[in-house]
């Protein structure tokens, strides 16, 4: 089982803008402990224009488009290191991925991705997806990586979206190739994949509320 | 008799240029560094820490002189081959491009640790070969790296492997390097590598060989007598170094193949003194 988790900003940081270890800590732990499950996660994580912004020590994030490359070139470096030291804490490798809109179409570049994703995901490593905001700047313009999250998703085959949002203990799932979605603590989200068998859906019943997606494969 | 002083003479006058050419580098601002993974590590693949410091010791104080760096770094695969314990380079290019993945997490961690502690902040690119075909690609690669630039910032590059390919991207960084220079209006591109410079002949094979000081030309035949070399992790050899050359020939920014194992030698070139050899353009 695949899944790729989107993890918002207000994820990793404390109110006062900068990055909350626990918080950090407990999203490592949820990620690792689905990797150990047998699930496979894929990381698409906002923050880098923002983690940049304070380590330079800016106020808020900057203003224009070359300064917010310039910023996301600092912060995804922070970004990429702040996640592979909270992993290290359950013996977690993460690697890093940088993938321009092009990837959706050029089909040399769809498979090279394609190839990384999986390889990397086989070999038990968590890709940590953004895109790469210094020759691109969509997502900056965008100002929401929703749309790499559906590239992911359909480079990958991905089963599963889970955005983290609000707090590391409130997800909400969504399922390929269904419009159902439903929230989930992380203990019910660990619940739900520690159950499948096989790679497919076959889901704990007393899951209240959750439907039974045996025969999804 | 007039032959017989004439010859020093010309030797002189030579020596007088090539010295003078290397003078002249005490005067340039924007420098772009290019490490090679031969530099940055040992022979079994694992990385010298050691060297890594001296070089992140080098840059931080060259930029604090008030000029521009850029370090163009290799070492992701060999680090990333590391923390996954494997001994060799992987063959196939899709686990380079895992390996590439992983290790680019370390090596920046790396760089930012010892940078940091040197109170220079560092950032990092990932760049494809759109830079040179893709006009977009190319003004945004340059806006961020000027930005970063003004701000006082190293950018670290190193291509994005992870969607590049053998057959359509650069291959190796002495050519990303290059372009990256021409991005940036560079005035010096160093190539730090695991020899000492252009030599005459190979130098393993011919006890007679010794470093040409300074080329000011690229002929047929240099580029026909650059044969490849390397270690088992690294990519480059010294073909990749001449094409890169080429690059910056053609945007008259000059070049320095030099040994990188004292990365210290980056100041004794900023002093003007001799150090490998040095690709100057006459105008």
């Amino acid at each position: 089982m695949k899944i790729v988790v989107k993890v918002e900003i207000e994820t990793l940081f404390d109110e006062s803008g900068s990055v909350c270890s626990d918080k950090m800590e407990h999203l490592a732990m949820i990620c690792a402990n689905l990797q150990n499950s047998g699930a496979r996660v894929l990381i698409v994580s906002s923050g880098a224009i923002a983690l940049g912004a304070a380590r330079l020590g800016l106020n808020s994030v900057p203003e224009g488009i070359t300064a917010k490359q310039a910023a996301a070139a600092v912060g995804q470096a922070e970004l990429i290191i702040t996640y592979q030291e909270h992993f290290d804490n359950f013996d977690q490798t993460v690697a890093q991925v940088l993938l321009t809109k092009d990837v959706t179409d050029n089909p040399v570049r769809n498979i090279n991705a394609k190839n990384t994703l999986i390889n990397l995901m086989d070999k038990g490593i968590i890709p940590l997806i953004n895109e790469n905001d210094s020759v691109s700047t969509s997502d900056i313009i965008m100002n929401d990586n929703y749309p790499l999250v559906l590239i992911v998703t359909s480079l990958t085959d991905a089963d599963m979206v889970v955005v983290n949002t609000f707090n590391t203990d409130r997800f909400i799932l969504l399922f390929k190739d269904s419009s159902y979605s439903r929230e989930a603590t992380a203990e019910e989200l660990l619940d739900i994949t520690g159950n499948l068998k096989n790679g497919s859906f076959h889901l704990k019943q007393d899951i209240k509320g959750f439907p039974d997606y045996t025969g999804f494969n | 008799m007039a032959e017989i002083t004439e010859i020093p003479n010309t030797i002189d006058i030579i020596e007088n240029s090539r010295m003078e050419s290397w003078k002249q580098l005490k005067n340039c601002s924007r420098i772009v560094v290019k490490v090679g993974t031969s530099t940055l590590s040992y022979p079994n693949g694992r990385l010298n820490y050691q060297r890594l410091v001296k070089l992140a010791e080098a840059m931080a104080g060259i930029q604090k002189s008030g000029r521009k760096t850029i370090l163009v770094s290799s070492g992701a695969i060999a680090v990333g081959a590391g923390r996954l314990g494997l001994g060799s380079r992987p063959s196939s290019l899709a686990d380079k491009q895992a390996l590439a993945a992983i290790g680019q997490v370390e090596l920046i961690r790396l760089y930012q640790k010892f940078f940091g502690s040197r109170n220079q902040q560092v950032a990092q690119v990932l760049l494809t070969k759109d830079i040179v075909t893709n006009q977009e690609r190319r003004i945004n690669a340059t806006n961020t790296l000027n930005e970063l630039l003004s701000m006082d910032i190293i950018p670290i590059i190193n291509e994005n492997d992870t969607v590049a390919t053998d057959e359509i991207e650069f291959g190796d960084n002495d050519t990303l390097s290059a372009y990256v220079a021409t991005l940036v209006n560079a005035d010096l591109l160093v190539l730090l590598s695991d020899i000492d410079g252009l030599f005459s002949a190979d130098p393993r094979k011919n006890p007679d060989a010794r470093i040409i000081p300074e080329v000011t030309e690229i002929t047929a035949e240099l580029e026909k007598s650059a044969t490849d070399t390397g270690s088992g992790f690294g990519t480059g050899g010294m073909s990749t170094k001449i094409a890169a050359s080429v690059i910056c020939r053609d945007a008259r920014i000059r070049v320095v193949i030099t040994n990188g194992s004292n990365p210290e030698i980056l100041w004794n070139i900023l002093h003007g003194q001799e150090s490998g050899t040095l690709f100057s353009w006459k105008k």
